[in-house]
């Protein structure tokens, strides 16, 4: 059994720990694991392994794939603080190589960014395993991480967060390899930026079915969309959509197969694809009219119009209204609230509720 | 303009047929089966409408069903039964359309009347509208699926006491309960209903306006999962309608 219970952010914390494990990926989720006695054994350890899957890589592309993986884990200038850190981290005492790691982290204002942790406890021996999860670097266009147990998935391609090919792809491997296997309390999606997402991106879209159709075949991808956003439904944790600016067409269906829709003032509303001559093709027909009704859902889905915060609450779309630069915040700590009892089971009240 | 029942009237405005139930002042409906189905099926596709209203002629809806006639029809139990069927399957019919229908509701709308109504997939009213389900107060009930599509709209306390009271519900409160979607200050509400339908409609392909109806319509027939493959599949048709289009467009550009 694995549990979530700090994020990088207090990484300090483990230094008492014995029995770490390293899980690090290099591209496309594939990882490596490896497994060492303290936090200082496993870095050292880490740069004199082998990295690459085919196990030809020496210890120099080692230490360039253990120094990428940290870049990317603080998604920041690699030049200076990914050096300095491993260079601070490597050969020191594991309480350095913590203070280090927080000081960068600090001087940045970074908060665990696309990193998760979890350990696990042994009862037999009473070893207590650490684990991280770096993500793979090949992942652009999401940001992922934990704190407090809560999981944190960005929209990352801001201003407009499109939903394109990449993002789906990425969405889905983000949540095969790391999500369903990390236990979490909850999820918040967001978008970075003024806005969470445009939704799909309409011409590459179009271009993707007329290969697949010159080809013969049917246009899988929109099953595969589909499905993406189903699991986020059909997961046995709250999941909170918080959004602040636009929101249409396939970026709402993604907030409405959420259990929660938390939304700024101002935010915008809408399923417009009925005005480009097509229809919601990810769940919006279906969850709209559960949570609005069908008359409203024929009405809203067939004129394609905006739907101010105001009206979404009155009719039922959403759950509340935050005010402006909040509702992430706000997110965060009722998602704190409603899980803070210990060994709730949200799997049966979710079986109950359907 | 409409043979067998004469005091149906078909009537059309661009894209939209209207359907007016034309027996003033009440416009109590006469039979269960107050309109053909196949008629109306036909005009509705002869006609390519891109939507339907529903309303009464003059200061009412309707006042529900015409009495004398239904216990005349009552002599004969298979008769009745075979006509409530009737009118049941021409509710279900005009529900089940792939194109939006809406009530334009003005005066009072009870018994019959407003189980027409709910059959339409949005409802409008005036001020001044009144809803009942006064069949309590004759020993009767509900008898053209108000008692199963009442609940689903206002929840099953507010349909239940609605139905065993028998109570006239004003506009105000009816919007509250969702039994209707819009209120209008317009006392003619069927430019009201016609000017939401060709803001649903006006720019809209019949295939588009076919699609989505038909996915909305599944979301109350089919499993979750298997509405969800449904949607997706009918997204696909037009998607793929629309990338050739833009191809072609491309190509003859290119030409």
């Amino acid at each position: 059994m694995t549990k979530i219970i700090k994020s990088m952010h207090n990484l300090s914390n483990l230094a008492g720990y014995s029995n770490f494990h390293l899980i690090i990926s290099i591209d496309d989720f594939r990882y490596n694991i490896l497994q060492a006695q303290s936090i200082n054994d496993l870095f050292t350890q880490a740069e004199l392994s082998v990295f690459s899957p085919e196990k030809s890589m020496k210890s120099l592309a080692g230490r360039y794939l253990i120094k990428k993986s940290l870049f990317d884990l603080l998604s920041i200038e690699p030049k200076y603080t990914g050096i300095e850190l491993l260079n601070n981290a490597l050969g020191k005492p594991e309480m350095t190589f913590s203070a280090e790691l927080q000081r960068i982290l600090d001087q940045k204002n970074i908060r665990s960014v696309s990193c998760s942790m979890s350990h696990s406890r042994n009862h037999a021996t009473g070893m207590v395993a650490v684990s991280y999860h770096v993500i793979s670097p090949s992942c652009r266009t999401i940001i992922w991480y934990i704190e407090d147990g809560i999981g944190h998935l960005i929209l990352n391609q801001p201003p407009t967060n499109k939903m394109n090919k990449v993002f789906f792809d990425e969405l889905k491997g983000l949540y095969q390899e790391l999500i369903k296997s990390t236990e979490l309390k909850a999820i918040i999606i967001s978008g970075k930026g003024r806005h969470f997402s445009s939704g799909a991106d309409l011409d590459e879209m179009l271009q993707r079915i007329m290969t697949d159709y010159k080809h013969h075949k049917q246009p899988g991808f929109l099953l595969n969309n589909s499905a993406i956003f189903n699991f986020f439904e059909d997961m046995e944790i709250p999941v909170i959509a918080a959004i602040r600016g636009v929101c249409i067409g396939s970026a709402l269906e993604l907030a409405l197969s959420c259990h929660y829709r938390f939304c700024e003032e101002g935010a915008l509303l809408a399923l417009p694809e009925s005005t480009f001559n097509l229809m919601p093709g990810c769940g919006g027909t279906q969850l709209l009219t559960r949570l609005a009704g069908f008359s409203k859902a024929v009405e809203i889905i067939l004129e394609g119009r905006n739907i101010s915060p105001e009206e979404a609450l009155s009719l039922g779309i959403i759950d509340k209204i935050t005010p402006r630069k909040q509702v992430v915040q706000i997110a965060t700590n009722f998602a704190k609230e409603i899980t803070e009892k210990k060994d709730r089971d949200f799997s049966k009240t979710k079986l109950y509720c359907n | 303009m409409n043979p067998t029942h004469p005091y149906i009237i078909f009537d059309k405005i661009d894209d939209i047929g209207i359907v007016t139930l034309h027996l003033p002042p009440q416009n109590f409906i006469p039979v269960p089966d107050f309109i053909d189905d196949k008629e109306l099926h036909a005009w509705i596709t002869k006609n390519q409408f891109k939507g339907i209203i529903i309303q009464g002629a003059g200061r009412h809806f309707s006042a529900g069903a015409d009495l004398k006639n239904l216990f005349d029809l009552a002599r004969d139990e298979k008769q009745l039964i075979s006509r409530m069927n009737k009118g049941k399957d021409l509710l279900e019919y005009i529900s089940n359309l792939k194109i939006p229908v809406i009530a334009a509701i003005k005066g009072s709308c009870f018994g019959g009347g407003l189980e027409i109504a709910l059959a339409c997939h949005i409802r409008v009213c005036t001020e001044n509208a009144l809803f009942a389900f006064p069949e309590v107060n004759l020993n009767l009930m509900p008898g053209l699926a108000a008692t199963v599509r009442l609940p689903q709209l206002t929840g099953f306390s507010n349909a239940t006491s609605m139905i065993l009271t028998g109570d006239i519900t004003d506009a105000g409160t009816a919007l509250k309960i969702k039994l209707v979607d819009h209120i209008s200050g317009d006392k003619d509400i069927s430019l009201y209903a016609l000017k939401l339908l060709k803001k649903m409609t006006d720019h809209h392909l019949l295939e588009v306006i076919h699609s989505i109806m038909t996915s909305l319509h599944n979301s109350r027939k089919l499993p979750y999962k298997e509405a969800l493959a449904e949607e997706t599949n009918l997204f696909c048709k037009l998607a793929i309608t629309e990338a050739k289009k833009n191809y072609d467009e491309d190509h003859k550009i290119h030409a």
